[in-house]
This record gives structure tokens, sequence and C-alpha cells, in this order.
């Protein structure tokens, strides 16, 4: 994606786009792994294997929902359509992304658009505006999802922190069958130690209660069982 | 049964001391933790540490982890960057400004020598160091060990540290006086008590009183205290193979705070000796090593002067602190009941930063050595003497290469290839490796200080080569190909993946590396 093609939303720019939200099976969803937060994660755990992972960018601990087992793998989407119930938000919001304000700018949160984007058009799909100059229901969806990205990830932070302070999160390697053949694992991935996890008491315990952690934890753990549901996907392919 | 070893005495702070301490009581954890051994450190509030050492060997980070210490805020307290080897710039000839690396990484089965028995019989188009390892290319890029969201001491390419001896010191001893149980004491020892069979008895501390101890552990630096001055071990000097005896270190400021920050420690040949170059996150320490019988304290701080200017710094206002030397070390580095580690057991020249690994591994083998009762002194004095001669001897060969394998032309050079100031058994490897490439049978220890790899590093990055009479097993090319071919695709993937060194420690100052 080059940078070039990246504006600002803006209804004197935009108002006769559109993006086309049924098609699944673009280049920026062609990803192994989602960002997802802690606000979503109750539902995402019923189809996704989530598990902790390091942002490339300040090594901080994040939730990932895991699609596939190599780059560019992406087993839920399925001759176009997306093969769940549920969707990440930070896949929900694309071909969308945060703007951050330049200097001197008004500092509101607001959106950009890729305009290269092959879902972008001006034929078919949902109007970014209504005709008279107001954003559409769609933007304001989108506009919903920033909103919700950015609260989700900071309980996420405050959540992992915990986590990490009473050492439940540990390095986990997994490695795989697939089509009768071992193949490298997936790395960088970290999930709950479900032993000390057990283990917590007193003052430890209430504390990773009361700040939503121990929820956190169940859910990471429950969602390990959709890998074999991955697994299945490949080998049978 | 004669007296336990019980109380153990080190005297002297400074990097060597406060080393020592804390990796004496990690390994001796449960005994000093139930009280059975105490370790004491006594410094002096008055006399300052020589503070240039300031390069590590890739043994630090796991002598820092055993010692309980965060990775992080070790980075954040002593002016930390990472370390991935030694650039030799210059030592080839005048005339070219050509370079080698020594670096870190050790190239697989490089210890067996077929790799360098290979690269010595075929015309490669890269230095040995880029055909079998990722470092050169790596540290040439600026680039670090590792991402952020490595954990702490995990890494792609094997790292030791570049530091401020003094914050490290000042560092080592807050975390040795709360987490190691090391009793610190301030004062000055005025007097060393020897019992009439020659072991220290007591050293006794100006307005304290006798400090009694079952073994002392000398760490005062150039002083040797202990055990030269008080138990009269002579000094060995070998500044007939090593000639620098001067040292003229600086500080010079970056352009701006965000200039990069070298990945190798820089050694660039002078007319008289060589100039270290080590970059902090906020300075660089540069010196000029020099032998004042090939140049004087004008020309040399003129050239370091040249040196600073050319790396396109500023010169204004940069005050030089001369530091004088004779490099060699104690006859004996363990006599009666007392070890001397560090500056105190005897000093070489930085070249190859052997200063620190050896006070690593001075402290393990006193751990491992330490004595039950003072019956066993002798024995265990004489194991230590000669594993650390030994340690000694071969560090000095090592670091004598460099200068035999150099075709630079001043007197100072020539006549550090005369065939007199070469040790024999040096000469003997020479003669060998003409054909034959360093190999792990050249050496007799397990733990070996400098390995074969080391060897082949710096023979082959310079003009030398062995000149291989045999083929090798023609099984082995299909390994080696692919060994170069892995070496190629993980040298791609790590050069486009790594942040530079001055963008990770910027990361670990704001967020810090995680434990795991």
């Amino acid at each position: 994606m080059k940078i070039e093609t990246v504006e600002i939303v803006d209804i004197n720019k935009h108002r006769n786009l559109k993006v086309d939200v049924t098609n699944y099976d673009v280049a920026h969803n062609r990803i192994n792994a989602a960002y997802v937060t802690v606000i979503e994660l109750s539902t995402l755990v019923n189809e996704y294997p989530v598990f902790i992972t390091k942002n490339p960018r300040d090594g901080q601990f994040q939730l990932s929902a895991i699609m596939g087992f190599k780059s560019g793998e992406n087993l839920f989407l399925q001759n176009g359509k997306w093969n769940a119930r549920f969707i990440p938000t930070d896949i929900l919001r694309r071909p969308f992304q945060a703007a951050l304000a330049g200097e001197g700018e008004n500092t509101t949160s607001r959106i950009a658009l890729d305009i290269a984007s092959e879902l972008v058009q001006t034929e078919k799909g949902e109007a970014l505006f209504e005709d008279d100059g107001k954003p559409s229901a769609y933007l304001n969806r989108i506009n919903q999802n920033f909103a919700q990205l950015y609260a989700g990830t900071q309980q996420s932070k405050a959540i992992l922190q915990k986590a990490n302070e009473l050492n439940l999160i540990e390095p986990v390697s997994i490695d795989f069958e697939l089509k009768g053949q071992s193949t490298p694992g997936l790395n960088g991935l970290y999930s709950i130690n479900r032993k000390t996890l057990g283990e917590l008491s007193g003052q430890d315990l209430e504390e990773c209660h009361q700040s939503g952690c121990l929820q956190v934890c169940y859910a990471l753990l429950s969602s390990v069982i959709h890998l074999d549901k991955l697994v299945n996907w490949v080998n049978e392919q | 049964m004669s007296k336990l070893i019980k109380d153990i005495v080190i005297i002297g702070g400074g990097t060597a001391g406060w080393l020592t301490a804390g990796i004496l009581s990690s390994k001796l954890k449960s005994r000093v933790q139930s009280g059975e051994l105490s370790i004491t450190l006594c410094e002096s509030p008055n006399i300052p540490i020589v503070g240039v050492g300031e390069g590590t060997w890739p043994t630090m980070p796991e002598t820092l982890r055993s010692l309980g210490i965060s990775e992080t805020d070790f980075i954040r307290e002593c002016d930390v960057s990472f370390k991935q080897g030694s650039k030799f710039v210059g030592w080839g000839n005048e005339q070219s400004s050509g370079s080698y690396v020594h670096p870190f990484d050790l190239p697989e089965f490089g210890l067996d020598g077929f790799l360098a028995h290979q690269w010595n019989s075929n015309l490669y188009p890269h230095s040995f160091a880029q055909t079998f390892t990722t470092q050169e290319n790596l540290g040439d890029a600026g680039l670090a060990p590792k991402t952020i969201s490595t954990a702490e001491y995990a890494k792609y390419a094997n790292y030791g540290y570049h530091l401020n001896a003094t914050k490290f010191s000042t560092f080592l001893q807050k975390h040795c006086v709360k987490h190691l149980n090391i009793k610190h004491i301030l004062a000055e020892v005025e007097d060393v008590k020897l019992a009439t069979s020659g072991q220290i008895t007591s050293v006794y501390l100006a307005g304290k009183g006798d400090l009694t101890g079952d073994l002392f552990i000398d760490c005062t630096g150039f002083k040797s205290l202990l055990l030269g001055e008080s138990l009269g071990v002579k000094f060995k000097k070998v500044d007939d193979i090593l000639f620098a005896d001067t040292a003229l270190a600086t500080h010079v400021d970056y352009t701006n705070n965000q200039s990069p920050i070298a990945s190798f420690t820089l050694s660039t040949a002078q007319r008289a000796g060589w100039i270290w170059d080590i970059g902090l996150p906020c300075r660089r320490g540069v010196g000029y090593v020099y032998s004042s019988q090939y140049t004087d304290h004008q020309t040399a701080t003129q050239d370091l002067h040249q040196y600073i200017k050319s790396s396109s710094s500023n010169v204004k206002n940069i005050e030089t602190r001369e530091i004088k030397f004779t490099a060699g070390h104690r006859e004996l580095f363990w006599k009666e009941n007392c070890v001397a580690v560090g500056l105190s057991a005897g000093f070489l020249e930085p070249l190859e930063a052997s200063a620190i690994v050896l006070v690593e591994l001075s402290a393990a083998m006193i751990a491992e050595q330490l004595p039950n009762t003072h019956d066993e002194l002798p024995i265990r004095a004489k194991r230590f003497n000669q594993k650390f001669n030994y340690h000694w001897s071969r560090a000095i060969e090592f670091l004598k290469l460099h200068y035999l394998v150099s075709e630079r032309s001043t007197s100072f050079w020539q006549d550090n290839r005369a065939e007199a100031s070469v040790p024999e058994r040096l000469k003997e490897l020479m003669q060998l490796w003409q054909y034959d490439v360093p190999k792990y049978s050249d050496f007799e220890q397990g733990g070996e200080l400098f390995q074969a790899a080391s060897y082949q590093f710096v023979l082959y990055g310079s003009a030398f080569r062995s000149r291989p009479t045999y083929q090798l097993d023609p099984r082995l090319d299909q390994l080696i190909d692919k060994q170069i071919k892995d070496n190629q695709a993980k040298t791609a993937q790590l050069l486009n993946g790594l942040p530079t060194n001055r963008e990770l420690i910027n990361k670990i100052m704001e967020f810090g590396l995680a434990k795991i």
C-alpha cells in the first residue's frame, strides 16, 4: 500500500465514494493473525483461537486472533466469504485507518481511507456520505469501530499488564501436523499458564478478578480448541 | 579437620570487585543465604575506579541473568548499547583503509576447521566472517542483535555490551547489597596482617579496626595491595611481546542525540598503536593505546585529535586522561588465602576486551574451587594458577596475532613482527597454519578464552591465507554450500527485520524489554 493513496476522509473529496462491503477476499484480509481487544473477546473466542502476542513496535503484549499457519494464510476466507459469525473489529474497519492529526490541525480523531483499495469505488457498495452531506450510517459504524478499538486497546493493555505482573503469561510453541507433514510451528505466541492461574489466591486472585483479568485468562484458554478447526480446514483443502 | 573457609573478604569495589561479589554469591547461593558463608566487600571511599573497561564479551548477558539482574534496568542505568564484536580498521597496511571483523557469533562447525579449510581452498566473493556469520553485515549496518519484542537476554545474534564502567559498578553494588547478601564496608585499608604461616589473617580498616576473613580477594586494581604488596607476588612483564604502555582516553560527543551507535568496538591502527572507539548511547569513549617507545605524548595527542576529527566530531574542549601501564600479570594469581581478580591480577591492552571476561572466569572458578578448609588452599591455588597462567598466556598470544598478520610499515609495527618478540607456542602455531587452519584440536582446554574460530576470524580477516595441501572429503562440499546459502538467507532476513542499535535503545528506554 502506497502512502500517497491514503487520504483523510473529506466530504468535498469523497462525496461520491462507496465501499464494497460484501467482498472479503482482498489483499488486506489475507493475513494469518488479526489484532483484537478484550472488548470483543467474549464473542471472538467462540470461533477463533486467540493468543497473546507482542506488538512489534513497542514489544508490549496484545491479543491476536489466529487465522492461519503461515504468513498471508487466512483460513476463514472461503470462496470470497468470511466463514465466521463474528469478525474482529480491526478487520471490519478496513479499508479505513486511523489518521493522526497533523500539526496545527484539529486534534479530534479522524479517519483516513486507502482510495487505492479494490473495495473503493463509485458504483456499488455503501456510500460514505448521504446526499445531504451527512456521514452515512456506514461511516458512523466505521467511526464506532475506531472508538471501540481505541477503548479496547487501553483496556487490553491494563489487563495484560496485570496478567504479566502475576506471572500468568508464558511463551507457547505450537507444532502441527498439516497434511501429514510436521510444519514449522507458529512463533511469538504467548498464552496463560493454567497452573499459575489455578494457584492464584488471596489478594492476587481478588485483583485478578476485579480487574477483569481472570475472565480474559479463561476466555483465552478456552479459545485454543479452535486450532483444531483450523488444522482440519487445512487438511481438507 | 582444619578451620573451615567461611568468611570471604573482597577488597576493592569497581567492576572487578562487585562482579566477583555478585558471581560468588549467586553461584554459592544456598550457603550464603543460610549464613554458612559470608561475603564482605570493603572499598575505599576515596579511591576512584579506573573505569575505562567499557566493552564486555558475549558471556556478560548470561552472567547478569544469573545474578538476577533485569536487562532493562541494566541498559537504562548504565548507558548500555549492544556490542556484536570488534572491527579492526587499517590493520592491514597504511595504504588502504581495509578492515576486518571479529564477530561474536561462531560459525556452525567453525571449530572443526573444515569451513576455514574450504574458504582457503577456494575463491569466495565475501570475507570469511561474512560467508559464515550474519554479524559482519549486521554490525556494518549499525543494527541491534534483537528487537523490542525479543525477551530479555534472548537474541537473534550473539552480543555483549558497551557500557559506562563507573555506572556499572554502582549498579552492581546496589544489586549485590540489596539482593545478594553482600556486606558492604566503606573504609580505607591501612594495613594487611599476616600470620607466621604467610596467610592473611585480617585487614586493618581506618576507624573500624580489624576485618578478619578466611579467603581474601584482591580487587584493588593496579596497586595489587594484597597479592602484590603484602604477599610479594611479583609482576611478570610481557612488554617484550605487547609493546603498548600508555592509553590516552577521552569522551567524544555525538553530533546529535540520534546519531547512529556503532555495533562493533572499532579499533583503528595508528603509527604506534591503535585507537579504540566505543559507542555508548550518550557519547563515544575513544582512546589511543600506544607505546611510548615509538611516539611521544604530543604526537599521540595529535593523532588522537586527527582521528576524532576524521570521524566528523568536534575536537574542541577535548580533555584526555593518560593511563600508564605495563602489559603483564602476576606470577601467581592465588597465593596462600589470597586471589587477585581484575587489574590486580594483570593488564593487557584492551584489544579484545579481555579484562572483564577474565573477571567473570576468575570469579566462576573461585566459586567452583572454593576450599572447604584452610588445608585445601594450596591445592585450590595450584589449580587456579595453572588455569589462569594458561588463560593469560593464550590471551597474550591471541593479541600478538593481530600484530603478526599486519603489514604496516612503521617501526612499531615492524618490531612487533620481529621473531624475538613472538612467543614460542604462537610461532609454532603460525608455522602449522601455513597449511592447516586453526582447529579445536589446536587448543588444550575446554572453556578456552579464544577459540579456534576467533583465530580464524583474525587470520583470514587479514591478508594471511593458509594453503591446504589436500581436498576435503567431497561429501562435505554440499554441507558447506548449504551453510553458506542458509547464512545468506538468514542475513537478508535479519537485515530486513532488525532495528538499529539506536532505535532499539530508544525503545528500551521507553517501553523496556519483556522478561519472556
